[in-house]
């Protein structure tokens, strides 16, 4: 246990290095000067020069790693060109909002997921099932944006029930913010739902066929004890799994509906970035994302030995 | 001598018929996978022959016939320069084929490559090659997709190289995986002993039975490169605006969603039903070769 747990932390450091070193390359390997895109035209050579400085670009490159990595391990990611503020300030800023809208997002979809894929395993082949394994389809292939802007139009616009655009904090206006949250984090939930409810359908129906739970059947006990008990519990590994999965999925989601809902997260914080070539701030953005799937899956890995004790690590 | 000849006659004979017409009976028994063949089989001759079964020329304006609704003329209306929404859609196909097949393909032959050159020779090359893959797995598709098309500009090149590289990490994995497994079988040590050099049991006895996991993959994989430039266009950071892409296509529409809701919301049916159509018949793919599931279908 304890040697597969320090293999498992070398493992993440070394990724966590070479994610560091792919995103350093993002900015050092722009073609072009950057320096002199990131300034524009017209700036002043002291300027340049000055910047050039910050960014450790008039060092060897081995030596810009070095000072880059040891800057960003004391938080300092640079300073944004548009936004006049340091990368690290702007993520602080906009992550809890994307956090917050992720992690309803993560709930809704664990919720309704794998309440759906149990509900098609324990129907296995009736209409129940059929209709599931269709949503289940559609929701895995709908264009994220495009299911937003339907909302926007059918529930915004033509029956006005939601709000189209924005974001608060429950606690500044708790009915707003329900109202701006639900088509967000609906699109937001909605692969993950599908994704979700198909994983837990095909490993209901194989932890289904078990000699276990017919035994459990044959004792007597109500459905609900043996597919909530019984099976559902064994067939959580590959649930699980997902959800690690999940965590990468919702940040990639979040640059496409906070672009769509128009709500100041970290997503639309990356495509404004990206936009106006602001690069440390798309560096920074890239970097940090990288890190929290790296330590998610980390503690994935880690939480199976927890969730199933017959998991033995060596 | 004659009669050994005989008898493999017959023993491989149906056999090899009978695997094959396995294969075309679990997939056509479907009627999900058929419908999602019939989709990919449509979206291809719209592609060919896109300008025969378009109306109009796809970037032919018509000042005096902005955005309208649909009609007789324009069935599903025109957009803001009055160029035919349904032209559009329909030369769009030819962007969505042309991601899914070079976007898929790059990934796929770099990613088997590595995981290949990882799963035989293990060691170093191992550590090196799957820890860059699992930082790569790091970066949510579209996060890496986004930094790259930065990094490199927009244009269609860049775009389905950006894609290429997105979807690499899955197939970097799933060949590793394959070739560990594969490679404890007998008919490796002997191709070994009898000298095959290490190319020739790379490409000849491991790959082509890596192949059937590869072939669903790739298959899954042209939905999802087709998702990605559409979300990429959506963004605007995609191929250049004068190409019709579905996903700019949404993007543009939705300023006048009040006006013509078509403009936006057709274009992303198209992308649905593309993508819908590829997972079907990935699904299909892996129903009719997981060997597990032989014999039970």
């Amino acid at each position: 246990m304890v040697v597969f747990i320090v293999r498992r932390l070398i493992e993440t450091l070394a990724v966590l290095i070479i994610v560091s070193i792919l995103s350093f390359l993002l900015l050092h390997l722009l073609p072009g000067d950057p320096v002199a895109s990131m300034l524009g035209s017209d700036a002043k050579p002291a300027d340049v020069a000055q910047l050039r400085h910050e960014l450790s670009l008039d060092k060897p490159i081995t030596l810009q790693y070095v000072d880059w990595i040891s800057g960003v391990l004391h938080g300092d990611l640079g300073k944004s060109i548009n936004f006049r503020e340091n990368v690290s300030t702007l993520i602080g800023q906009k992550l809890p909002i994307t956090a917050y809208l992720g992690f309803l997002a993560l709930l809704v979809s664990i919720i309704v997921g794998i309440w759906a894929g149990i509900l098609g395993a324990t129907r296995r082949g009736g209409f129940i099932d059929g209709l599931i394994s269709l949503l289940a389809n559609v929701g895995m292939a709908v264009p994220t944006f495009w299911l937003g802007i339907l909302g926007i139009y059918v529930l915004g616009l033509k029956l006005d029930l939601l709000p189209i655009q924005g974001f608060t904090w429950p606690t500044v206006n708790l009915w707003k913010s329900l109202g701006q949250s639900v088509m967000p984090v609906f699109c937001l939930a909605v692969p993950g739902i599908a994704m979700l409810a198909r994983q837990t359908r095909s490993s209901m129906l194989e932890t289904l066929q078990q000699d276990y739970i017919r035994t459990a059947y044959a004792k007597g006990l109500r459905e609900r004890t043996v597919v909530y008990k019984h099976a559902l519990k064994n067939a959580l590994i590959p649930i699980v799994t997902l959800l690690g999965v999940q965590v990468r999925y919702l940040f990639g989601g979040a640059v496409l509906t906070e672009t769509v809902f128009n709500i100041p997260g970290m997503g639309r914080l990356l495509v404004t970035a990206s936009f106006n070539k602001d690069y440390l701030v798309v560096q920074g953005c890239t970097l940090f994302i990288g890190v929290v799937v790296c330590l998610t899956n980390l503690i994935v890995d880690l939480s199976y030995g927890w969730i199933d004790p017959r998991i033995r690590y060596d | 001598m004659t009669e050994i000849e005989i008898s493999q006659d017959i023993v491989k004979a149906p056999k090899r018929t009978s695997e094959f017409r396995r294969f075309v009976r679990v997939m056509s028994s479907r009627w999900v996978v058929v419908f999602g063949f019939v989709i990919i089989l449509i979206l291809v001759l719209t592609a060919i022959f896109a300008p025969f079964l378009a109306p109009y020329p796809p970037n032919q304006q018509d000042l005096g016939a902005t955005t309208q609704n649909p009609s007789q003329a324009h069935w599903l209306g025109t957009d803001a320069l009055g160029r035919d929404q349904f032209s559009r859609i329909i030369f769009g196909s030819r962007i969505a084929i042309l991601v899914g097949v070079v976007a898929v393909a790059l990934a796929a032959i770099v990613g088997m490559a590595m995981g290949l050159v990882a799963g035989y020779f293990g060691g170093w090359v191992q550590i090196v090659i799957m820890r860059f893959i699992d930082a790569l797995m790091a970066f949510p598709p579209i996060v890496l997709i986004l930094a790259i098309a930065v990094l490199l500009g927009g244009g269609l090149f860049n775009v389905l190289l950006a894609i290429g590289i997105g979807l690499l990490p899955t197939y970097g994995r799933l060949m590793y995986g394959q070739i560990l497994a594969l490679k404890q079988n007998d008919y490796v040590t002997a191709a070994g002993s009898i000298g095959a050099s290490n190319t020739r049991i790379m490409f000849f006895h491991l790959l082509p039975n890596a192949f059937p996991s590869l072939l669903i993959l790739i298959t899954l994989n042209m939905g999802t490169a087709i998702l990605m430039e559409a979300s990429l266009s959506f963004l605007g950071i995609g191929i250049s605006p004068s190409i019709p892409t579905w996903g700019s296509m949404v993007n543009v529409g939705y300023q006048y969603i009040l006006i013509n809701p078509w403009l936006s919301l057709s274009p992303g049916i198209a992308i649905l039903l593309v993508v819908l159509a590829f997972n079907l018949v990935g699904d299909g793919f892996r129903d009719a070769l997981d060997p597990r599931l032989r014999g039970r279908i």
